[in-house]
């Protein structure tokens, strides 16, 4: 029998790979407390949440592991799957989808692990400890009010908004129709999904600015969607349309201090990671919990901008 | 023919066995090295629930598509469309649910179910006819027809909504009759799953058409020489196609499984399986080319995949590194692939 040098390499760098870091492996034997930490990773939001839940994890002394459900439902399930295999203490999840993740949660009630939902609302039939996270309604509303005081009340928009369904997005658009009850004379034109994508909002924004020109307003379901919107507006010239976002990333609060978009409102991301792992290190330690723990998002406009960090 | 030329030939062949043999030997180690490590090192790797429960029954979705591909990838061809094709099978399933449902529950499930087969057949059907009948280049075909499939996912969708049935009663039946259902294996405390289950009777069904069947011997005659084939006298053509419309109906199979365990149904769902079903036949040993390889191999394969996966929840690896875990063994595993084609060649 004759083997070649080179597979007998390749068999070993292939053994080598797997097995050599399981090894250096921390031995469970004393095991910390263990925490599911189920989310998307698809927006540097999510990213900046992650990192706020793993520092925490770290300063509190427990294990959190971060899954990547990728906006998808379906996937999400079989990732709780696997943190009930893994018999974690508590589980903090994003639902990916409002009714679709009902049946996430009841598979970790009957599991006895207890959920605290983090970011995004989850449906009726389940129960969970508390919900944190930002209070998107309340923050889309500071926005669209932004909007429309700059606009002076009056004037046709355009709204971008996003993944079709899921819970932002439906609270994002409720947020803009209760505000438009206020101020008859703003009619909303068109309504753009964007799936996340920068390039297909600036297209579809030079088509809706042909079939539009008096356009007054944009109302963009995140803020890497208002600014290209923005971008498109002040090359065609038309620097006299007001566009809000909704977020305050880095890039924002720049482009608000620049005076490319009107304004946007403020999540905190990595305060929403921090929380959720103090409440589910608390909740793990026996304290009494609300059942809700909102996180405030106060409005960015020219005027105040210098006062905020953005936290993606 | 010399003694010189006879020990060569001899030497030759005896070599091709042997690295073969190790090779696919090598993989079932990778695997059992795997397991005892992660064995000792995680005290919930090695539980029913987590092994058979969790892991088994996950992948055993994928797994079904993963029995449809080989075939595809046997014959020679490719399907990229999978994961689309099961998108739009799950959401078909629920829409025909709803539409039937004042017919009954069972009714409605059995009708859709069987609707839902022939839809994930005819989608197939339409990647079968451009690739064998018109003679498109299978990844151009498949390419462009996920998209298309995608499409039709969001049409029906309404652009993305999550569908789910209707009635709450039917929806939790769907889920225990198809997923839920345990048969009683070793006792009442071990027992599998349904998709297990399904995986099971069809990988059977699969290996009996492959192995024991003219049409399975066809498969592997057009995969090694399709010119050949088609001059012994087998209609290549329509045995292409065919393998097409098997792997569409496990893509139905899927697709029901999915929405039973997830209970609901998404056009923008299982973006990226096709992948994982490609690597898991391809990390078996079925080559890109066709000709060889076979179902009991893409089960190592996919078990491999599915363990390593599993590992790395159980090792708290950061979800950056999952992707490039596995585009490495699936690199590492075909280069060691290609590395023994060439030494048998020379």
């Amino acid at each position: 029998m004759n083997i070649n040098k080179s597979t007998r390499f390749a068999a070993l760098v292939l053994l080598a790979v797997l097995v050599l870091p399981m090894l250096g492996c921390r031995d469970r034997g004393t095991r910390n407390r263990q925490v599911g930490f189920l989310i998307t990773l698809d927006h540097p939001y999510w990213h900046n949440m992650r990192l706020g839940a793993e520092d925490q994890g770290k300063k509190l002394g427990v294990d959190v592991t971060v899954l990547n459900a990728r906006e998808d439902p379906v996937l999400q399930i079989e990732q709780i799957k696997e943190m009930i295999a893994k018999r974690v203490d508590i589980v903090c999840l994003a639902p990916m989808k409002k009714e679709p993740l009902v049946r996430g949660v009841q598979m970790l009630n009957e599991a006895n692990i207890p959920v605290i939902i983090v970011n995004r609302e989850i449906g009726e039939g389940c129960s969970y400890v508390c919900f944190v996270g930002t209070d998107t309604y309340s923050g889309a509303v500071t926005s669209a009010k932004i909007l429309a005081e700059a606009m002076g009340g009056k004037g046709r928009i355009v709204e971008f908004h996003q993944h079709l369904g899921s819970g932002p997005e439906l609270a994002r658009s409720r947020a803009l129709r209760d505000v438009l009850k206020d101020y008859p004379a703003i009619e909303p034109v068109a309504r753009i999904p964007h799936r996340g994508d920068r390039d297909f909002v600036k297209t579809q924004m030079q088509t809706l600015l042909q079939k539009f020109p008096d356009m007054a307003g944009v109302y963009a379901h995140g803020d890497n969607f208002a600014i290209a919107a923005a971008q498109v507006c002040v090359n065609s010239g038309r620097t006299d349309i007001k566009v809000v976002g909704m977020g305050g990333s880095q890039e924002a609060i720049e482009a608000v201090k620049d005076g490319l978009i009107t304004g946007t409102s403020y999540q905190q991301p990595e305060q929403e990671g921090r929380l959720a792992i103090e409440l589910a290190v608390k909740y793990l330690n026996g304290e009494t919990l609300e059942k809700a723990y909102p996180i405030e998002c106060p409005p960015i406009t020219r005027d105040n901008a210098h006062r905020f960090k953005g936290q993606f | 023919m010399t003694d010189r030329e006879k020990d060569r030939l001899l030497n030759a062949v005896g070599s091709r066995i042997s690295l073969r043999r190790l090779q696919r030997a090598s993989i079932l180690i990778l695997l059992f090295v795997l397991g005892a490590v992660a064995s000792a090192k995680s005290p919930t790797f090695l539980t029913w629930y987590n092994l058979v429960d969790n892991l088994f029954t996950n992948a055993a979705a994928v797994g079904i598509i993963a029995l449809g591909m080989t075939f595809v990838m046997i014959a020679g061809g490719f399907d990229l469309s999978v994961a689309a094709n099961t998108a739009v099978c799950s959401i078909v399933l629920v829409l025909t649910v709803n539409a039937l449902l004042p017919c009954g529950p069972l009714a409605a499930v059995i009708v859709a179910l069987m609707l839902t087969a022939i839809v994930g057949i005819a989608l197939g059907a339409i990647n079968g006819t451009l690739v064998a009948y018109v003679g498109v280049n299978p990844f151009v075909v498949t390419l462009s027809t996920m998209f298309v499939f995608r499409g039709f996912g969001l049409i029906l969708t309404q652009g993305g909504q999550s569908m789910q049935i209707a009635s709450l009663t039917l929806r939790r039946q769907f889920t225990d009759w198809l997923y839920d259902f345990k048969c009683p294996f070793l006792g009442a405390e071990y027992q599998i799953s349904m998709p297990i289950i399904v995986f099971i009777a069809l990988f059977l069904i699969g290996f009996y058409l492959l192995r024991l069947t003219r049409f399975g011997h066809y498969i592997y005659a057009i995969g090694g020489n399709e010119q050949a084939a088609w001059l012994a006298g087998v209609n290549t053509r329509l045995i292409k196609a065919c393998t097409y419309m098997l792997c569409g109906f496990t893509c139905a199979v899927a697709g029901a499984l999915f929405l039973a365990n997830a209970t609901t149904a998404e056009a923008t769902s299982h973006m990226g399986k096709e992948l994982d079903v490609i690597a898991a036949v391809i990390v078996g040993g079925t080559p890109l080319g066709g000709g060889s390889g076979g179902l009991v191999l893409t089960l190592i394969g996919l078990i491999l995949l599915k363990v390593i996966e599993n590992l790395l929840t159980q090792f708290n690896v950061g979800a950056e590194y999952r992707p490039v875990v596995t585009g490495l063994i699936i690199l590492v595993v075909v280069t060691i692939d290609v590395l023994v084609n060439k030494k048998t060649r020379q």
